[in-house]
């Protein structure tokens, strides 16, 4: 033995787990350039770079070792973009990914030590700081300026009307799921999320009870209660499909650090988050409150975890009580 | 081990509990909820901060008096009984002054009658039958609660404001308005702390370096001492 201990091998490690996520993200800002032109790729490259510059700084301050195969800050900081705007001033976006990662992950550790997903923080931050910003977008197809401020007609989104009590008008089902509505330049391209989602299942990057859960609650809430006076199942499709619910979902979700560790605890915590989200979506005084509802209920993931091992260990040993029994008669 | 300077300074320290060491706010977690809901300026502060003096200390001397011949179930009424007694007056006072700040506190001015800086300060045994020390100790925690919510408020109002004492500041052309909401004040206090905290490790750390090198200096002195004059050749020195 030349290395010191663990010895145990396993085929995903931090830095795959973080990988498979940038290759869906990937695709979704090929989706959000398709949309928005060139400005799309340039903000996602601007807020990876300021996250690297954050990152040595806050890496240098807590003198931990600087290292190129640690990619979860390059995610946050990817996500960041997808949840705002196109036409968001790159200032905004500065101060969101600077927030993201200096007060909400580096204050806790760092890497794998951070209580609040960094990106929800870094949104949360911006929508309460910049709202005019944040929640103006721009029509898609149209051809933004890379560099400067926007100039064009912003217009709300789906999730805008639903908050104000009526009914959107942003055309049939399928444009929808193509993301051709206005909204947050990643989040409205229903397709390439789900399709996202399916790969990260696939690979076991993310735990499919959580989405699935949480998706449910939300469209069950919706089914229930409509915010406007519209069939149920209308109601549902809205509710999904505008604002970054679904995208939120995926990217955000089920975040390995701040999620729960065992399915169980997992599903609680999905349904949880569902029903925060749309208490927010109705009380609260945003258009968007998963981001608020995430980082609450951030804030349970470790009750979640300990009940959960109470439980199975509980399991565990009514397991093996029986078995001594059985072998006993 | 050989800790010389860095006793010297732990000595110094520990003569001002509450201000440098053992602060209410910073190192015991005690008033929190005031200084996160006042300090969104510094009028605020200052009204809380009066409010917290007015029924603090009086309250405390009062405590270190009676406080071991009042049996223990009757103490907190008492103690919290005598501190509404004294808001009432200051509450008048300070709304004579600033009416839509005392208007805005809401329920946090009274709830001071309840606070927890001062009940902790109250049941502070060491202190009772010692109404110089009480005062003292009280002052000291007092004042240490002031320098957080003053640092606290001012932060919050230059950058979420944009204004110092209700003026607009002219170099301030930007605003964090989540400053003035309870999360940015909850924000200010932890990286205050956490700056606090790092200040005085590197201080710890530099009088330890410090005291180290003068052990070593001490060392190499005893193992080899100045040569009497006149031995190997050195001149006599007349």
């Amino acid at each position: 033995m030349t290395n010191a201990p663990p010895y145990i091998r396993q085929k995903d490690s931090c830095r795959t787990l973080t990988e498979d996520v940038l290759i869906v993200l990937f695709a979704v800002y090929f989706m959000a350039v398709y949309y928005y032109g060139a400005r799309a790729a340039v903000l996602g490259v601007f807020s990876a770079g300021v996250a690297f510059l954050c990152d040595i700084v806050c890496k240098l301050l807590l003198r931990q070792r600087i290292t190129l195969r640690e990619h979860s800050s390059l995610v946050t900081a990817l996500v960041i973009p997808l949840l705002l705007p196109a036409s968001i001033p790159y200032s905004i976006l500065a101060a969101a990914v600077v927030f993201a990662l200096v007060v909400m992950k580096y204050p806790f550790g760092g890497v794998g030590g951070n209580l609040f997903n960094p990106a929800a923080g870094g949104f949360a931050f911006a929508a309460i700081c910049f709202p005019r910003d944040v929640f103006a977008y721009p029509t898609p197809l149209e051809r933004l300026d890379i560099f400067g401020s926007y100039a064009g007609r912003s217009v709300t989104s789906a999730a805008y009307t639903l908050k104000a009590g009526g009914i959107p008008s942003v055309g049939d089902f399928v444009e929808m799921l193509l993301g051709n509505v206005p909204g947050p330049m990643g989040a409205t391209n229903i397709l390439v999320v789900c399709a996202c989602l399916l790969y990260l299942v696939i690979r076991g990057t993310v735990r499919w009870q959580g989405p699935v859960f949480f998706l449910a609650t939300c469209a069950g809430l919706a089914w229930l209660f409509p915010r406007a006076s519209m069939p149920g199942n209308e109601s549902v499709m809205y509710e999904l499909f505008s604002g970054i619910l679904i995208f939120g979902a995926v990217f955000m979700l089920m975040e390995p650090v701040t999620s729960p560790k065992r399915p169980t605890g997992t599903m609680l915590y999905a349904v949880l988050t569902g029903v925060m989200t749309m208490l927010f979506r109705r009380f609260g005084g945003f258009e968007e409150g998963f981001p608020f509802a995430l980082l609450l209920c951030n804030a349970f993931v470790p009750l979640f975890d300990l009940a959960d091992e109470l439980l199975h260990r509980k399991i565990r040993r009514a397991r093996l009580v029986s078995s001594e029994n059985e072998k006993a008669s | 081990m050989f800790l010389l300077k860095t006793r010297k300074h732990h000595n110094r320290v520990r003569r001002l509990p509450g201000l440098i060491t053992e602060n209410p706010v910073l190192a015991l977690g005690l008033a929190l909820p005031f200084v996160i809901a006042a300090s969104y300026s510094l009028r605020a502060a200052l009204c809380v901060f009066t409010g917290m003096v007015v029924a603090t200390l009086p309250t405390v001397l009062l405590a270190s008096l009676t406080g071991s011949r009042l049996p223990a179930f009757i103490r907190t009424p008492v103690y919290a009984l005598c501190a509404m007694a004294l808001l009432l007056p200051a509450e008048a006072l300070l709304t004579a002054h600033f009416p839509v700040i005392l208007d805005s506190l809401g329920v946090y001015f009274p709830v001071l009658a309840v606070n927890t800086l001062l009940m902790h300060l109250c049941e502070k045994e060491e202190l009772w039958g010692h109404p110089l020390a009480a005062l003292r100790r009280t002052g000291l925690a007092l004042a240490g609660f002031g320098a957080v919510m003053g640092i606290v408020a001012c932060v919050r109002e230059l950058f979420g404001a944009g204004t110092l004492w209700g003026m607009p500041v002219s170099w301030i052309s930007w605003r964090i308005d989540a400053l003035l909401f309870p999360f940015g004040g909850l924000i200010v206090i932890a990286f205050l702390a956490a700056g606090c905290r790092a200040i005085g490790r590197l201080l710890r750390g530099a009088l330890y370096q410090s005291d180290q090198r003068l052990q070593r200096d001490m060392l190499r002195d005893a193992a080899h001492p100045p040569r009497p004059d006149g031995v190997d050749g050195t001149p006599i020195s007349k």
